[in-house]
């Protein structure tokens, strides 16, 4: 075989060959939709990567829970801790009143049924 | 209409809280004194001391109260005061339902021990002025006074049983006029 049949032998087979009718359309429609998944990729990720794992995702709700039971315990404690302050100071008042009136009431009795000139009103 | 209902309620106000004195006018004395108490026990606090009882009888008669008012005053010399101080509560006690049941007057002292009764309350006012010290307490509550002589029981109050009618003679034989009670009566100048 001369040079000029190799050269023409190989101009035809690598002369380009036109695909049939339809073929590009076949190959793609055998292809996933990449358009309609860029679109989704970016609000899926970020959701999934988050909620994906449940103690995670239920980790901020309960440490909620469990901050508003501590400050509703502590709040509670204190109320009923000055409650009984204010408690401890309206019987010692209580007290003190009585025991004014007490004294008072005695030494108007005693006055009273005091011995006058050898007798006892 | 407005009036109306103004002077029922105030006519209302006064039948329920007649026996409540008010000892304000007091006050001023404090400066002048020595030593001082002032105690103003209104029912919310009676409620909350006898939160603390543990006898429900007791807790029972203190919350019954509707109010305690202490003042008291020491001074250091004669003359601090004047009786004319007292005055203001004299003149709330010649209110109807108020009858002086003890009155000890001596040198220098003046004592007098009031009751106040009606069919929804009761009370009791004690007056003691002395040359030196003043002491003016109201007690207001329940109609049946015995119950007052019942704290006794609380914090050694001997004397107030008999007086009240707690373990001795019934206060309902005490007069119901503005009249000391003569049996009951001393002057001693």
């Amino acid at each position: 075989m001369t040079e000029r049949e190799q050269d023409s032998l190989l101009r035809k087979a690598l002369q380009r060959v036109e695909p049939p009718d339809g073929f590009a359309e076949r190959v793609l429609a055998k292809l996933p939709d990449r358009s309609l998944e860029k679109q989704r990729a970016p609000r899926t990720r970020s959701l999934t990567s988050w909620w994906s794992f449940p103690r995670f995702a239920w980790a901020p709700a309960m440490v909620a829970v469990l901050v508003a039971f501590a400050g509703a315990g502590i709040w509670k404690y204190q109320e009923s801790r000055e409650r009984r302050i204010r408690a401890e100071r309206a019987r010692e008042e209580l007290v003190q009143a009585l025991e004014i009136t007490s004294v008072k009431v005695r030494e108007a009795k005693s006055r009273l049924f005091r011995p006058v000139r050898g007798g006892i009103l | 209409m407005k009036l109306a209902l103004f002077a029922l309620c105030a006519l209302g106000g006064m039948t329920c809280f007649g026996q409540q004195i008010d000892l304000s006018s007091l006050d001023k004395l404090a400066e002048k004194s020595t030593e001082s108490s002032a105690i103003t026990l209104d029912p919310d606090k009676l409620a909350l001391a006898g939160s603390l009882l543990d006898d429900r009888q007791t807790k029972d008669l203190i919350t019954g109260l509707k109010g305690i008012s202490v003042r008291s005053f020491e001074f250091a010399e004669k003359g601090m005061y004047s009786k004319s101080d007292l005055d203001g509560v004299r003149k709330q006690l010649t209110g109807a339902g108020w009858s002086k049941v003890i009155a000890v007057k001596e040198k220098d002292e003046d004592v007098e021990i009031w009751f106040y009764k009606s069919a929804s309350a009761g009370g009791l006012t004690v007056i003691a002025a002395e040359s030196k010290e003043v002491t003016v307490v109201n007690i207001s509550g329940p109609p049946d006074l015995s119950a007052l002589g019942k704290l006794a029981n609380l914090s050694g109050l001997s004397a107030l049983p008999g007086l009240l009618g707690g373990s001795g003679k019934s206060p309902a034989s005490t007069p119901k006029s503005g009249n000391p009670k003569p049996g009951n009566q001393k002057d001693e100048e």
